[in-house]
């Protein structure tokens, strides 16, 4: 009997477990070694990320530096004057209080964050970092055997979330140059896009998705940029047809890309100047900033979509802010 | 043996496995779906229903629960929420908290499981893990090498 109340309370524990705010997490895996195990688990710490962001009782739980979906976080990179090493600081956004600081061996961009799950970059190699348990993860290169005249290098990528099969992704878009006289072109093979699943710890090429073209011409990703996440999908401003700017966007369920054109504001204001549009995550929507220099005011709009599909039906822009005399940092 | 009262409630006798019984409403008990499916299953018609899990004093508890929730609609939400934390405070220690958790699992009763778990939960949320480990008599069974191993690497959680 003491034995299945025992059992039975192991049980249970679970339960109360997985409504720890993240830090008491991890500092329960000192616990005991099965503590230690079930609380670094994955599947534990993702039913625990779920129950805790779902959670609409706002006096239950201390300011952990996730979990509460009322709290957001900044993340900030810069170099430690005295150690000259390059630091990683989170910051609330209500206090600007610094909640976390971390230094990684080298430089890394950030690539995207989503979930309190943050991606990073440095020479081509991904790292994920989760702030709240201090874990990185180190994404394995993708080794693809290429004629030895091909050279590869990443044009743009973004970090997003698959709700339909729990999986953190990340997509990279490659351009292929053969080096054998200056920059020919392999066929129409010159850019591929590649998808890292986390759940898989693999690479795999996009064969079929082609990447959005104009007469045969793909569509050029200005800048060296990362993508935004809203939604379910990734999205980055190109240069579309007759060189005005166009939006591509990118499901991460359906690893699908489509484009799609700008509102007329932002065209009117941006003619062959993709620089002055700026895409952010707002409210759940995607949004942009267009700054018309001619007028030395921007404006700001946000795309509503539900759903990815639904983007060129249900879109939607409503201008939220003006400010006179934008200054462009 | 079930007994109907002047409302016309049917009303089924609760048997603790400390020998104490309880007449409740119908309605009452069947919040704990363990004990409705033994209704419907025809085990009320013969005398009480025996829990053999439950204490008599764990079993009150639960009944009050019962009760004010068979009693309450939607509309007085706030009011039995106020009414929940007044709950699970006069049960106040983790021991009396973790034995109607165990109650509320063996009758599946959702909402009190929630109710006490979240307490629970929200209990140790500052504690140690020697605190942690008293509280349900863990077995602290790290070697101190694997024990200093894993309170280094999360280090920052005890900041």
């Amino acid at each position: 009997m003491a034995e299945a109340k025992e059992l039975l309370l192991e049980e249970l524990m679970m339960d109360i477990l997985l409504r720890l705010p993240m830090k008491s997490v991890v500092r329960f895996r000192c616990v005991s070694t099965s503590w230690c195990t079930l609380l670094s688990d994955p599947h534990f710490i993702f039913k625990n990320f779920l129950l805790c962001s779902n959670d609409d009782d706002d006096d239950d739980v201390i300011d952990g530096i996730e979990n509460n979906k009322n709290s957001s976080y900044m993340l900030l990179t810069y170099t430690d004057a005295t150690t000259m090493k390059f630091m990683y600081a989170l910051l609330s956004q209500d206090t600007l209080d610094v909640c976390l600081t971390k230094d990684f061996p080298h430089r890394m961009y950030i690539v995207g964050s989503c979930n309190g799950l943050v991606c990073l970059c440095s020479f081509e190699v991904y790292t994920i970092w989760n702030p709240a348990t201090d874990e990185t993860k180190v994404v394995p290169e993708f080794q693809v055997i290429r004629p030895p005249s091909t050279r590869a290098s990443t044009s743009n990528h973004g970090f997003g979330f698959d709700p339909k099969t729990n999986d953190y992704k990340i997509v990279r878009i490659v351009d292929l140059h053969l080096d054998i006289d200056g920059y020919n072109y392999a066929d129409d093979r010159y850019r591929e896009a590649q998808v890292y699943s986390l759940k898989n710890d693999s690479w795999k090429i996009l064969d079929d998705a082609f990447f959005p073209s104009v007469e045969g011409t793909p569509l050029w990703i200005l800048t060296y940029s990362y993508g935004i996440e809203t939604n379910g999908a990734l999205y980055w401003v190109a240069i579309g047809e007759e060189s005005h700017d166009t939006l591509v966007s990118f499901d991460i369920s359906s690893e699908e890309f489509k484009h799609f054109q700008l509102p007329d504001f932002a065209i009117l204001g941006c003619i062959e100047d993709g620089d002055c549009i700026t895409l952010l995550s707002f409210n759940n929507a995607l949004a942009m900033v267009v700054a018309d220099e001619t007028q030395s005011q921007s404006e700001m709009g946000t795309w509503t979509c539900k759903k990815w599909g639904d983007i060129f039906g249900d879109r939607c822009w409503g201008i939220v802010y003006i400010q006179p005399n934008y200054t462009r940092i | 043996m079930s007994i109907t009262t002047e409302n016309n409630e049917k009303m089924i006798t609760l048997m603790s496995s400390d020998g104490e019984e309880f007449v409740v409403e119908e309605a009452v008990a069947a919040q704990s779906q363990t004990i409705k499916h033994l209704i419907e299953d025809g085990c009320s018609t013969e005398g009480s229903i025996p829990l053999p899990n439950v204490t008599g004093r764990v079993l009150s508890e639960v009944i009050q629960y019962c009760k004010k929730h068979s009693s309450s609609d939607d509309k007085e939400e706030k009011e039995l929420e106020a009414w929940d934390a007044e709950f699970v405070k006069a049960a106040d220690d983790h021991v009396a908290l973790t034995d109607l958790m165990m109650a509320a699992n063996f009758l599946d009763i959702k909402g009190l499981l929630d109710l006490v778990a979240q307490t629970l939960a929200n209990m140790i949320t500052g504690k140690s893990p020697e605190e942690v480990r008293r509280m349900w008599n863990i077995k602290n069974d790290f070697t101190p090498e694997e024990a200093e191993k894993v309170r280094k690497e999360n280090q920052w959680a005890f900041e």
